[in-house]
């Protein structure tokens, strides 16, 4: 009389816990698809007691449309292969399509001889819920800055039309009008033109680096020429709040660089100097170091808080409160952009004292590359 | 030309005003006629977003044309990319609106000397 192996039983005991205590339904059948076994979990998930669905068939749980599943299953079965996370859809006792991940696998007798199949089957429910919120949500996502970005670059061209033609008119009515009054009115109002065609501007800059629709051009230049030119066209904005604006270059800063994209990077900077400086004086300094050109914007203002140095580089981020002040949000995101695609970095310095001092480094032998789209 | 007839109109009195001799055109076709009309053209000022022709057609049948190949084009868009747009265009030339009136008084200045304004020389738009 042969004895039992205290090994395998305890082993068998312990396979008996794993089946109980599992989460997931795990089933057996024959190859015929009548059910032999089933846990607590497949009673939770499907319904049904095991004294109710133990020897009836396993296409009890299948959906008529999924029928074929079964003999697809069992085939594979029957030619000793695994079926791992099939997602599939099957039925409760109470008729309710539960989304299940099968994964079955072959039950083979004491001779090898496949004689059955062992099925654990996962609900997916939740996890196809939460995937398909996750989609939509992503979708959304996706379609309002699409829609963002169509916008402002269609607004960004019909505005500019108009725009013109109002330029054209008040710079015409400008040399007929005689009268300082009156001419100093028009000059007024072609500034507040200009000023709506720079907000246009960078509306439009702002689709297009978005869209990837904008390279580069580099070209040979000198930082310290460019950084001039800027100074000398921004001082009298910074003469309107009383401040000064100081170049310090001691030396050309020779490059291949995009010069009408630094001319706007430097632009965004020194008007945001001139925007949060306190009418304080305004520093712009040029020079070389290991191998790098480096321009610096030192202002005397309110400063840069450190929880906000990365954030006033994202796109409608801003520094400080819209209800103080004006502005879109778009003047660094987009000098990040043009920095960025010329292989160089923009940030802010941690200083003492007051005000704030952002840097712009940029790879002096390369430039960067024309082909480079810029965001995106 | 350009099809905005404001920014047309304006266009015409400052050039005139500047001694200049214009004709108008509101898209490539009507420019297209008004070159082959027989008068002689120093400056073409191209916008490039028009109906019915286009600036991109006009400029294919310009040079295709040897009378009409040679005039120099200035473009004047209102698309952000106006340095591409020119350069595909195959103009080096470009103003993106709002332009200041000098800036395109320089430019034209260029193509087309006082003395020409003497000879009666047009200049389309």
């Amino acid at each position: 009389m042969a004895t039992k192996d205290p090994d395998s039983e305890i082993n068998a005991r312990r396979f008996e816990a794993i089946v109980e205590s599992s989460d997931d339904a795990i089933i057996s059948k024959t190859l015929e698809g009548i059910i032999t076994s089933w846990n607590p979990a497949a009673q939770r998930l499907f319904g049904y007691a095991p004294e109710e669905i133990v020897g009836r068939p396993i296409s009890v749980l299948m959906p008529a449309e999924r029928h074929d599943d079964m003999e697809s299953i069992l085939g594979r079965i029957r030619r000793g292969e695994r079926v791992d996370h099939y997602e599939t859809i099957r039925v409760s006792k109470d008729g309710r399509k539960i989304e299940v991940s099968l994964s079955v696998s072959p039950v083979k007798d004491a001779a090898g001889r496949i004689v059955g199949a062992a099925k654990i089957a996962r609900d997916i429910s939740g996890r196809r819920a939460a995937e398909a919120e996750r989609e939509r949500l992503l979708r959304e996502a996706q379609q309002g800055v699409q829609i963002r970005d169509i916008f402002l670059s269609v607004a960004g061209h019909e505005l500019r039309t108009p725009l013109n033609a109002l330029k054209l008119h008040l710079y015409n009515l400008e040399r007929s009008v005689s009268g300082d009054a009156g001419r100093s009115s028009l000059e007024k109002a072609q500034a507040e033109i200009d000023r709506l065609a720079s907000l246009t501007g960078r509306l439009l800059d702002v689709a297009r680096m978005a869209a990837g629709g904008f390279t580069l051009e580099p070209s040979p230049m000198d930082l310290s020429v460019l950084a001039a030119d800027v100074v000398g066209r921004m001082q009298a904005d910074a003469a309107s709040v009383g401040c000064r604006i100081e170049l310090v270059a001691p030396g050309p800063v020779r490059g291949c660089w995009d010069g009408d994209g630094l001319d706007q990077v430097l632009i965004n900077l020194l008007s945001n100097a001139i925007k949060f400086g306190r009418g304080k004086p305004i520093e712009v300094r040029v020079f070389t170091e290991r191998g790098t050109a480096r321009l610096e914007v030192r202002d005397y203002g309110q400063g840069v808080a450190p929880a906000d140095r990365e954030r006033i580089f994202e796109r409608f981020e801003r520094g400080v409160s819209d209800r103080s002040y004006g502005g879109l949000g778009l003047g660094l995101w987009i000098a990040k952009q043009i920095v960025g695609a010329h292989g160089g970095r923009i940030g802010v310095n941690d200083v003492s004292g007051e005000g704030a001092e952002f840097f712009v480094e940029l790879p002096q032998n390369e430039g960067g590359d024309p082909a480079r789209p810029l965001g995106g | 030309m350009d099809d905005d007839a404001s920014s047309v109109e304006a266009l015409r009195y400052l050039l005139e005003g500047a001694g200049h001799h214009v004709a108008c055109a509101a898209n490539g076709r009507e420019a297209l006629a008004c070159l082959r009309g027989g008068q002689d053209f120093c400056v073409i000022l191209l916008d490039i977003m028009m109906p019915v022709m286009n600036g991109y057609e006009f400029r294919e049948e310009q040079l295709q044309d040897p009378k009409l190949a040679g005039i120099p084009v200035i473009v004047i868009t209102a698309d952000g990319r106006a340095r591409e747009k020119a350069r595909e265009l195959g103009s080096r030339q470009y103003l993106q609106k709002p332009f200041s009136p000098p800036d395109l008084l320089r430019a034209i200045r260029d193509h087309c000397p006082p003395e020409d304004s003497a000879t009666e020389k047009s200049r389309l738009l």
